[in-house]
């Protein structure tokens, strides 16, 4: 059976086409396509929701176009039509759902609405192979540190307050990055070339992380710093990514000492950074455990997530009936029930 | 405190090529309902290819807003519809 999946939660609109081959077992899984186009808002701009929503109204219809050209596919083929019907921005999130519904009624299949958390762990489990992992889902809109238990993907720590991913995100207009390809990427490109580390408050709380203290910490000094000639824009890359990363993977241990897990799988935006994934990798070998994560098409969001999340819930049989495929701009990861897993 | 009026009304009636593609544009809008009814409310109705929007706000602002939203995500339908309808292009 083949999905369509529809993503558009916050700048990047992803649309993916994957094919679950029912003969084999365990079933086979190809990609056929995974488009993604993304909205840059100036340096030193933030994305906002009404623009953003504008900037996917514009380039879906295309892309669903190039999507099923590169897959082969025409609309008979598809068996099922998913969308992330959350967590997300509303705007955006309405304006993709409504392209779901519209195709979905007029070709006449069935709807599946995505958790968009849901769908980074399943990408992440699908490509890796991760057996039963302590997930780290970190980007700019979402930081929460998940293990799988009973049918539901558990909440065990998270973000208080904002996104480790909107920290760095928020930081990089102060330094006037570019937003494109990502501000977190130019930051990390910065980092590598960063020396002197700036001692940063580091706000973990049992399980959970908090960002805003450290990132106001930073907005406030960093003008000073820089004219001072203390430290260079690409130490105060440096630091806040240690401080902040140093917070993720302390929370990961915790989880994984829980549980007793030996795996963490990364996903998310985040999740690319290659410092991050170098920490988390020391943490892990001390423990004699592992890290798995993915390369930015399945890290960063993207829609082939989605149709893999949504299509694993199809085969159960669920379905989300028409008059439900709203949107929702909260939609916690343990709200869903996990009925492909034991 | 007395419930606010809806005083501010505006009615869009937008053709559609067939009933059935008015139907499913219905259908696909009134999925998304009113944030604050009490407010701001929008009722979607079909006559054959007519998709009828009727809108009655508490202001005129209001009323712009719902109007405008209202009109991005129709034109999102429609030009869903005229890129991807198959039904159209059966015998």
């Amino acid at each position: 059976m083949i999905a369509l999946g529809l993503e558009g939660s916050a700048n990047k609109l992803g649309v993916g086409l994957i094919r679950h081959d029912m003969t084999t077992t365990p079933p086979t899984v190809t990609i056929l396509a995974n488009l993604r186009h993304t909205y840059h808002p100036p340096p030193g701009e933030g994305f906002l929701p009404k623009d953003t929503a504008q900037h996917h109204r514009s380039h879906i219809l295309q892309l669903v176009k190039d999507a099923m050209a590169e897959g082969n596919i025409t609309p008979k083929d598809i068996s099922v039509i998913c969308f992330t019907k959350g967590p997300g921005m509303g705007g955006p999130l309405t304006s993709v759902a409504t392209v779901a519904r519209t195709l979905a009624l007029m070709w006449n299949k069935e709807l599946v609405g995505v958790n968009h958390c849901v769908g980074h762990i399943e990408m992440g489990r699908q490509i890796t192979g991760a057996e039963n992992p302590v997930v780290l889902y970190v980007s700019g809109g979402n930081t929460q540190v998940i293990a799988y238990a009973e049918k539901r993907y558990r909440i065990f720590g998270e973000a208080l307050d904002i996104a480790v991913g909107n920290c760095l995100d928020r930081f990089a207009r102060v330094l006037n990055l570019p937003n494109d390809p990502a501000p977190g990427y130019n930051i990390e490109q910065l980092a590598k070339k960063g020396t002197k580390l700036l001692d940063l408050p580091y706000t973990v709380k049992g399980m959970d992380v908090s960002f805003s203290g450290v990132l106001t910490y930073i907005e406030t000094n960093a003008p000073a710093l820089l004219a001072s000639g203390e430290y260079t824009a690409a130490d105060l890359c440096f630091s806040l990514q240690e401080t902040v990363f140093a917070m993720l993977v302390e929370t990961t241990e915790r989880a994984m000492a829980h549980i007793g897990s030996k795996e963490v799988l990364i996903v998310g935006g985040v999740g690319c950074n290659k410092r991050l994934q170098e920490m988390m990798d020391q943490m892990a070998s001390q423990r004699d455990g592992k890290v798995f994560a993915t390369d930015e098409r399945f890290c960063i969001d993207n829609g082939i997530m989605i149709a893999q999340a949504g299509i694993l819930a199809y085969q159960t049989g669920y379905t989300t009936p028409l008059e439900k495929t709203w949107c929702t701009q909260r939609f916690r990861t343990d709200e869903v029930f996990v009925a492909w897993r034991e | 405190m007395a419930a606010a009026a809806l005083n501010e009304r505006l009615t869009l009636q937008i053709p559609l090529p067939s009933p059935r593609l008015a139907k499913i544009a219905a259908d696909v809008l009134d999925v998304d309902k009113d944030l604050k009814p009490e407010v701001s409310r929008r009722l979607i109705s079909t006559q054959d290819n007519i998709l009828t929007l009727d809108f009655q706000t508490s202001t005129l602002k209001l009323l712009r807003t719902v109007v405008n939203s209202s009109l991005e995500m129709v034109q999102m339908v429609v030009s869903t519809m005229a890129s991807f309808d198959t039904e159209s292009e059966e015998p």
